[in-house]
């Protein structure tokens, strides 16, 4: 009860607490400076002076003159037999001046046997004038079938054959969909894209029946036929560069010199999603990419990811089932593996192929894969813009883990000048090791104006393997040892080999924006051996698209896979050229069908074309 | 054109060398040396470097250009120049960049160390601490990344692991200083998938996806901006000419500059 409390002495309380109070300063007083000493020792250990013992500098190792590797380079020669081949074709991208980004693009190719005479064909994919801007009195500009008599004279087919369509083409991919032993047609496009089935060497157009023409506001590029479900027929993946449109371009300032009008870059537009269309039989396709997990979102914004030009298909696990690796322009490179229950990972940043050794996205275009190193290590090449080195992505031992070995194997600093479109690796010598070629050229006809070490014609380049062994593994090739018509500068874009003239080496075609493709004709005289094979599949696809043919000889075992999808925008021979160098026997041939099977060939002697027909026995 | 050290191989047709390249723009470098735009316009001030602009008649803007030559000129200077002698860390980063480009590999790895480690007493008295560099200390991982990545085969994989643990060390000293380092935490992905660390490679791979610039949205945000704002649009170009004579160009009377298309400021 209150009643039973002393009352309170105010004056006794006020002194207890001066008492209490001055003894709380002094000890808050002590506590404060302790921590201030002890704080200003640490604060003084953290930011003290650093001292450095002075010593002498290791005198710097400056940089020598450079100069050509030891490797002893063979004497290539490549010849322009374009004219004398028969080839009339010129490019036409309709520029009228407002400079759409389109016309700075296009110009696949393909070779190819469409009339099965064991010879191969080429295609020649043109693009046409826009809308409004036909010049009179002009035919339209079509693409160009030209067929081949065997020794490399081309006779064009393309009106006789059916194959004249008018579109602003892009890219070609070619591949027996139906299995019915003749090679079919798909052309890719801004606009619709073109489907043509060929009928014992005619074709007819069947675009809309077989549901491949995609959206009519898309701009297609890289496309490639594989049998991706491994169901025996093939599948249809296409790729999309840009959500572009005329409106849009037109409506950006975009200039070179500070007046006049420039072709605008890539980032001005967003992304796009692929397609994927699975071959369902008589004729029929259905497109599956959203399901298949090919459309790749940005995971921040949700908006379309890819900006695609390059594209390759690939087994690169070793799992027997084909991957899908695509070269983006200005966005990360993707990389497909494909799981075998229909659907694919993306994983481009998980296996390093997405970027560049700092970890930015670049200017890819063109893409190729191989076993460069004839073992179990596989590059795959991206030509980038201007500016940025050719990426040689390396798998060693793990076969989903890549890096960057541009500079470590030598073929990124001479590339570095270039801007890259067409890649590819093959043997153009005949040494048993894959080479690297690269078509290049600007896409600004005034780039040297504002840029002095940029042109708007550049030499394609020629990348000697020089072996594992070697310091420069890949050494640029200089003009006295491939000759001046290769060398001679081009704005090149689509590239493609072939041997046409059944001489055993590859032979090589490269295409040009708004002029005439040049056709190399390889004229090596070295005098090595070499085996070319030709697979007719029974249980897989009929051209065996996705098979591995491994060939061991002289104690190495050479690998490469029957794959016409390489490079940018075009498509290679079917057949597969292997260099057998100074060997004239080969111990082992190995066929590794697309659905799984082994089979191994006795072969009945080397410098020859072998074709072999896939075992129907279980 | 003067003829020296460093010019490219005679066997590429002399067309297309490089005789000038452009002035990084700004916070960047150029590809050749890994120079800073400041850097350029100082040595230039100085008359050690060649440097030319272009641009139109009657234009405000151009574009600069830096005779490539005349850097590698300057390398060369530098290192012979005793009154007093050249630094020694400018000589071992440039001659670390030329070595690395030619692929020289081991001296450029030597180059970078040096400059990385070496303290000098010209460095002490001016207060330089290159350890810190993580411009340098990345290019060092690079290379030695590099190094790794040519000690192939079975025999050399002792040496290649080496090589491997090497870079992750600079690249982790990177992070340290910069935290947020994309190159790092790229690399960092990769070398430790290399050296068989999935968890360290799964923890830089998300940051690296963190922190690397985001190109679609770039892309987008300059896009809306470029069609949104006619003054911004005629602005995103390198070279952008500004009519002197446009309506509410300052001494004009008229409409403001940045009411119409193509106004600038």
């Amino acid at each position: 009860m209150a009643d039973n409390q002393a009352p309170l002495d105010d004056n006794d309380e006020i002194e207890r607490d001066d008492a209490v109070i001055g003894k709380a300063l002094w000890g808050s007083l002590a506590a404060i400076l302790f921590l201030a000493v002890i704080g200003g020792a640490a604060a003084y250990w953290h930011f003290r002076p650093r001292e450095f013992k002075a010593a002498e500098a290791k005198p710097a190792i400056l940089p020598e003159r450079r100069t050509r590797e030891a490797a002893e380079l063979p004497k290539l020669a490549f010849t322009d037999v374009t004219k004398e081949s028969g080839i009339t074709f010129v490019h036409e991208n309709g520029a009228y001046g407002d400079k759409l980004l389109p016309e700075t693009m296009g110009g696949g190719c393909a070779f190819f046997d469409y009339d099965n005479d064991g010879d191969q064909d080429l295609l020649l994919v043109n693009s046409t004038y826009w809308p409004g801007h036909e010049p009179a009195g002009q035919p339209a500009p079509a693409s160009a079938l030209y067929r081949n008599d065997g020794k490399g004279h081309f006779e064009d087919v393309t009106m006789v054959c059916g194959l004249g369509v008018t579109c602003y083409g892009m890219g070609a991919a070619v591949g027996d969909f139906d299995n019915d032993g003749w090679i079919d047609v798909f052309i890719s496009a801004v606009g619709k894209n073109h489907l043509f089935h060929n009928r014992e060497g005619r074709f007819t157009e069947i675009t809309d029946e077989a549901g491949v023409g995609g959206a009519n506001d898309a701009w297609s590029t890289g496309c490639g036929w594989f049998d991706y479900d491994n169901d025996g027929d093939l599948d249809l993946f296409v790729e999309n560069y840009l959500h572009w449109s005329r409106e849009i371009d037109l409506g950006l300032h975009c200039t070179l010199k500070g007046e006049g009008r420039a072709y605008c870059r890539p980032d001005a537009f967003q992304g796009t999603f692929p397609y994927l269309y699975r071959n369902d039989g008589a004729g029929k396709f259905a497109d599956v990419s959203e399901a298949a997990g090919v459309q790749i979102r940005n995971p921040d914004t949700d908006v379309p990811l890819a900006k695609s030009l390059g594209l390759t298909l690939v087994d690169l696990d070793v799992d027997g089932r084909i991957d899908i690796v695509v070269a983006n322009d200005t966005v990360q490179n993707l990389l497909f593996r494909n799981r075998g229950d229909g659907g694919f990972d993306e994983i481009g940043t998980l296996s390093g192929v997405a970027f560049d050794s700092e970890g930015r996205a670049r200017g890819a275009m063109g893409i190729d894969a191989a076993r460069f190193r004839n073992d179990e290590t596989l590059g795959l090449a991206i030509g980038n813009f201007a500016n940025e080195m050719t990426a040689m992505y390396v798998s060693q031992g793990l076969p989903m883990q890549f890096a960057d070995d541009a500079v470590a194997t030598g073929i990124g600093p001479p590339s570095r000048l270039m801007l890259k479109f067409g890649v590819f690796f093959f043997d153009c010598d005949l040494d048993r090791r894959l080479d690297v070629f690269t078509a290049n050229g600007h896409l600004e006809e005034d780039i040297q104006k504002v840029q002095v070490s940029q042109h708007y014609e550049q030499p394609p380049h020629l990348y000697w393997n020089c072996g594992p062994a070697a310091e420069s593994e890949f050494l640029l090739v200089p003009p006295e040892s491939c000759g001046d018509d290769f060398s001679k500068p081009m704005v090149g874009r689509g590239a493609a080999y072939a041997d046409i003239d059944g001489d055993g080496d590859l032979d090589v075609l490269v295409t040009t924006i708004r002029s005439a493709p040049r056709l190399l004709r390889n004229d090596q005289q070295l005098g090595r051996h070499w085996l070319r094979v030709k697979l007719i599949g029974k249980r897989s696809n009929h051209d065996a698209i996705g098979a591995w043919v491994d060939v061991r000889v002289a104690g190495e075992t050479l690998s490469q896979q029957v794959m016409p999808t390489r490079s940018y925008l075009s498509q290679v021979e079917l057949p597969v050229t292997f260099g057998l160098g100074e060997a004239s026997q080969i111990e082992a041939l190995t066929i590794r069908w697309p659905d799984g099977s082994a089979q191994k060939v006795k072969p009945d002697g080397v410098d020859r074309m072998l074709t072999i027909e896939q075992s129907t026995a279980e | 054109m003067n003829s020296v050290a460093l010019t490219p191989p005679n066997t590429q047709p002399a067309q297309h060398r490089v005789e000038f390249f452009r002035l990084p723009a700004p916070g960047k470098r150029d590809p050749f040396f890994g120079l800073s735009r400041g850097w350029y316009y100082k040595a230039a001030a100085a008359g050690e470097i060649r440097m030319v602009a272009v641009r139109q008649r009657g234009a405000v803007r151009g574009v600069r250009l830096v005779a490539y030559d005349s850097v590698c000129d300057y390398i060369r200077r530098a290192a012979e120049h005793t009154e007093p002698p050249a630094p020694a860390w400018t000589l071992g980063w440039l001659s670390g960049l030329v070595n690395r480009q030619q692929g020289h590999l081991s001296e450029a790895e030597k180059n970078f160390r040096g400059v990385l480690e070496d303290r000098t007493q010209a460095m002490i008295d001016r207060g330089f601490d290159f350890s810190l560099d993580y411009e340098v200390i990345n290019l060092h991982g690079l290379t030695l990344f590099d190094l790794a990545k040519q000690a192939r085969g079975a025999d050399r994989q002792a040496e290649r692991e080496q090589y491997l643990r090497q870079a992750a060390e600079q690249f982790e000293k990177t992070l340290k200083i910069d935290s947020e380092n994309v190159a790092a935490h790229y690399n960092l992905q990769l070398l430790y998938a290399q050296l068989g660390d999935e968890k360290r490679s799964a923890e830089h791979r998300e940051a690296h996806a963190r922190y690397k610039p985001d190109d679609n949205a770039s892309d987008r945000a300059m896009a809306l901006a470029r069609q949104r704002y006619p003054a911004a649009n005629h602005a995103a170009e390198a070279i952008v000419i500004y009519s002197l004579h446009r309506d509410g160009a300052p001494g004009l009377a008229g409409k403001s500059a940045g009411q119409q298309a193509g106004g600038g400021h």
